[in-house]
């Protein structure tokens, strides 16, 4: 075996022994120029390849000019890929009057590239060298098509965490749960995907509690920042006895923005005064609004269309409310939830669970939350499920 | 979820099979919707055989109506299946959108007023 022969056979097993993942198209560029010079047996090797990240050239065993690593790529790229081309009339600018062969490739959508071989040791090129750097070519498409799969891979990934990290943020906006004297307020909150496009929210002072519910039409992302939206109007509405004007102070506040985005918001509120011992309700568009009073439980209807639909308000409903009387705001994905047959849980079961439900808010939210669950078994969660349960303490009478 | 839309004077019908939900809601959109214009300013959704419609559903049909409201027409929904008309009484867009027993009667309508 000649010089020659050797010289290649080694380039192929070092070839061989390359990892097969490299991780830029740099590192492919600069390899694949000095596996060109030896494959082909040429003073030059070069490999461009143009992709998201910008142009890159290796050139082994010199560098060679930006310019004439464009001109070459554009010529390129006009013939067909994988076949040879003969580039001689690219002699002058890489400094050689010996022949050049260049092969076009792309790769994923998304790299074009060219291998070129310059200046035969031997005087010429052989059909077995223009072989090779067809083969070459092909080698490097498919080094950047991996690359490619790696790139994804990792974007993917961090939208995945990013999408993790709004979710953090929505569970840390969320109330605590509270037992003061005169009110036990708990909610729950299970989103669909990460983030949920359902909320609650309320706020405590001494002569009344107002809580809401609301719910984004939609899911996901969007859904959940739009639920921001809601959720700052909510807290900076006037204090008020009065449901009905939160919600339609809210209801105005967020007109604008779901015109524009052709969503709708549906909206539940109540408040509660201690010193009265009553209770008001007001819905618009949103159900279940459940009340269990003096060991009645009955479902409200909304009196009103939700946020973003042109038509009637919300109006006020009033209820005496004292000892472990509650009241449950939840969204309809709870209500929902179907079984592995296609049966829904539905409010029948809701009221009923409510009504069998004893024990402190917390405990009556987790109750129906887990009677959701049995029914749904081993059926994937179809969406946000919400539950919020503000009780009259036993203390407050 | 099939949909077949065709275009009278003034009028574009729907008619929907299947189910009506954030997945399917885009070919709604663009086939009735965005039909929405000063030729056509009325829509009527045939909606017998819609067995579920979720919240991305209810706003398509909300968009749909302002459309057709900003135009001088009305969204009409007819032969709603109950489970649609139960989701629109829980909404309460059971009184936002006029419902008839069947397309016949909702052109009735539309000529009435015209």
């Amino acid at each position: 075996m000649d010089t020659m022969q050797t010289s290649r056979l080694l380039a192929v097993c070092d070839l061989l022994a390359e990892p097969a993942t490299l991780l830029e198209p740099g590192e492919v560029a600069r390899t694949g120029a000095e596996h060109i010079a030896r494959l082909a047996g040429t003073e030059l090797g070069i490999v461009i390849i143009d992709g998201p990240g910008g142009l890159v050239t290796g050139a082994y065993p010199r560098a060679i000019g930006r310019k004439a690593s464009l001109a070459l790529l554009e010529v390129s790229a006009g013939h067909r890929a994988g076949h040879v081309m003969d580039a001689s009339w690219l002699d002058g600018a890489v400094h050689t009057d010996e022949g050049v062969r260049a092969v076009h490739f792309e790769a994923a959508g998304r790299f074009r590239g060219v291998v070129a071989a310059v200046s035969p040791i031997s005087g010429g090129f052989t059909a077995l060298e223009e072989w090779l750097v067809i083969v070459s070519a092909r080698r490097f498409a498919a080094q950047l098509e991996l690359i490619a799969l790696h790139q994804d891979r990792l974007a993917e990934a961090q939208i995945v965490s990013d999408v993790e990290s709004a979710s953090e943020m929505q569970r840390s906006l969320l109330p605590q749960a509270e037992s003061s004297g005169h009110v036990d307020i708990a909610g729950i909150v299970r989103p669909a995907r990460i983030v949920a496009g359902d909320l609650y929210d309320w706020r405590v002072s001494a002569q009344r509690t107002i809580a809401a519910i609301a719910d984004v039409s939609g899911k996901g992302s969007a859904a959940a920042m739009m639920m921001g939206s809601v959720r700052a109007a909510f807290q900076h509405t006037r204090g008020s006895d009065s449901p009905t004007r939160i919600l339609t102070e809210v209801g105005s506040e967020l007109w604008p923005v779901l015109d524009r985005t052709s969503r709708i918001v549906t909206m539940a509120a109540a408040t509660y005064r201690p010193a009265e011992g009553s209770l008001r309700v007001a819905s618009a568009g949103h159900s279940p609004v459940i009340v269990k009073q003096a060991g009645n439980t009955r479902s409200i209807a909304p009196t009103g269309v939700p946020f973003g639909v042109p038509g009637p308000g919300p109006e006020d409903r009033s209820f005496e409310f004292a000892g472990e009387d509650l009241v449950v705001l939840a969204s309809d994905g709870l209500v929902e939830q179907t079984s592995e047959n296609g049966d829904q849980f539905g409010i029948d079961r809701l009221l009923e669970a409510v009504s069998r439900s004893s024990g402190s808010s917390h405990e009556v939210a987790r109750s129906l939350i887990d009677a959701v669950d049995s029914h749904g078994g081993p059926s994937p969660q179809q969406d946000d499920q919400t539950v919020l349960v503000l009780r009259a303490n036993a203390a407050a009478s | 979820m099939t949909i077949t839309t065709s275009k009278e004077a003034n009028l574009i019908t729907g008619r929907m099979v299947g189910r009506l939900d954030a997945h399917t809601v885009v070919r709604f959109v663009t086939e009735v919707a965005d039909a929405v214009g000063p030729d056509h300013p009325n829509v009527a959704l045939h909606m017998a055989h819609v067995e579920f419609i979720d919240s991305s559903a209810l706003a398509a049909l909300v968009m749909t109506l302002k459309r057709s409201l900003q135009h001088g027409g009305d969204v009409m929904l007819v032969a709603v299946s109950d489970p649609v008309r139960l989701i629109l009484e829980l909404t309460r867009l059971d009184e936002v959108f006029p419902r008839f027993a069947s397309l016949a009667e909702a052109r009735a309508a539309i000529a009435a007023v015209a």
